[in-house]
């Protein structure tokens, strides 16, 4: 698990540009969205082309990714019990 | 009609950016066939998302047009209108190789939503709280003059008192080596290739920081020598002036032999007694290469001097011209697109 969430922190500042940052700068259950990292919608649409690229994962309801994209524990939970 | 100023105008490009530094200090770029711009700090001037998710087109038409906004004095400007000739080329790639990569299976939405021509415009028009006219032209070596051609009779004829114009366009290495492949700037070509980020505030209004008039802009296609003259006479009356009046040709010179070929034989055509200038030999050659003239053609009149960097014969010493009155801007496309612009000193 901790593997994926480290992956997964990869692929998030690869994806975004977060050049700054490192894997370590972003919390297991910091919101990404919002107060947290700061993403917006249009990171929200590059998080869901990561999901089905990386992982196999479609996300067809929008309203999905509010609660997927929380964090990235729970974007891994998510992973781990859809893939 | 209205008359037309031109505000404020700033560029980033191959010479220090944001900066009139290239009149003193030019970077000399002999013998490179390529140039990349000199970025400035982006972090230092954009919010951190922007500067992430945007290429860097984008992010020079960004500062550039926060710069000319700022220092025209103006709040807003009514419309935006920006001439490229290959828009978001960069991003263009990333988009598409990404697709061949994926199998056309996945896309990034970032590259996508930044790989159009329109793009500039719209983002300098969300950067800059403009919601009015919003228009790219995409006409090859002519983008800029017909961008300029559009906000000038806007204004002219009251339909907007200010908008932004600029010229923008990158050149990748990819695109580059498409061009050498397909035999430009190659063999005895002196002129090296560059990029545009270049722009400023036109309007009605005359204020302190105001650089200079437009007072003619005419554009013509496929002219033979009598239509061109005619196009230059139209031109010269539309700005009120006789050939005696200008003080200073602006042109397209840029070290290819044919195109320059062409430059001399219509300037002896013109019959025009004003020194030459050229800007290519400072920013280089692209699409929109040609805002660079219309920007060192205001400073120049600003300044109420000619600097000697822009006068190509430099077998003349002390060539500055001072106190120039008219800067006539005369460029040509292929030889088949030909414009005229006149920047009067206020």
């Amino acid at each position: 698990m901790d593997e994926l969430i480290l992956k997964l922190k990869r692929e998030i500042i690869e994806t975004l540009n977060l050049d700054d940052m490192k894997p370590e700068d972003i919390k297991d259950d910091e919101p990404l969205f919002g107060d947290g990292l700061g993403l917006d919608s249009i990171d929200a649409l590059e998080l869901i082309v990561l999901m089905e690229k990386n992982y196999g994962i479609k996300l067809r309801d929008a309203s999905e990714g509010k609660k997927i994209f929380a964090s990235v524990k729970v974007m891994a939970d998510y992973i781990k019990d859809n893939r | 009609m209205s008359t037309v100023y031109l505000n404020s105008f700033k560029q980033i490009s191959v010479q220090k950016p944001l900066s009139e530094d290239w009149i003193n200090n030019p970077q000399n770029f002999e013998n490179q066939k390529l140039v990349r711009t000199q970025d400035p700090d982006f972090k230092s001037l954009l919010p951190a998302n922007v500067c992430r998710r945007n290429g860097n087109i984008l992010k020079r038409a960004m500062i550039v047009s926060n710069f000319a906004l700022k220092e025209s004095g103006l709040e807003s400007v009514e419309a935006v209108v920006v001439g490229s000739g290959l828009g978001c080329v960069e991003n263009t790639e990333l988009f598409l190789q990404e697709l061949v990569y994926e199998g056309e299976e996945f896309m990034k939405p970032s590259y996508f939503m930044a790989s159009t021509h329109n793009t500039i415009s719209s983002t300098i028009g969300i950067n800059l709280g403009c919601h009015g006219y919003n228009s790219t032209y995409c006409h090859k070596g002519v983008s800029f003059e017909n961008a300029l051609l559009d906000v000038f009779l806007q204004i002219q004829m009251n339909r907007i008192k200010s908008a932004f114009v600029g010229g923008f366009d990158e050149m990748s290495p990819t695109y580059f080596n498409i061009l050498q492949n397909a035999g430009y700037l190659v063999g005895d070509s002196k002129g090296f290739a560059g990029e545009a980020s270049a722009g400023g505030i036109l309007s009605n209004m005359l204020t302190d920081n105001t650089l200079c008039k437009v007072a003619a802009v005419r554009l013509g296609f496929m002219l033979n020598d009598d239509e061109l003259l005619d196009l230059l006479d139209v031109t010269l009356t539309d700005a009120g002036l006789q050939k005696s009046d200008i003080s200073a040709v602006m042109t397209g010179i840029n070290g290819k032999p044919s195109s320059d070929a062409i430059y001399h034989k219509n300037l002896e055509l013109f019959g025009i007694q004003a020194p030459t200038l050229g800007y290519a030999h400072l920013f280089g050659e692209s699409y929109s290469g040609s805002v660079y003239g219309f920007y060192a053609s205001a400073v120049s009149l600003h300044q109420n001097k000619i600097p000697q960097v822009l006068f190509l014969d430099k077998e003349v010493e002390n060539q500055s011209v001072q106190n120039p009155k008219n800067i006539l801007i005369y460029h040509h496309f292929n030889n088949k697109d030909h414009s005229f612009i006149i920047l009067q000193r206020c």
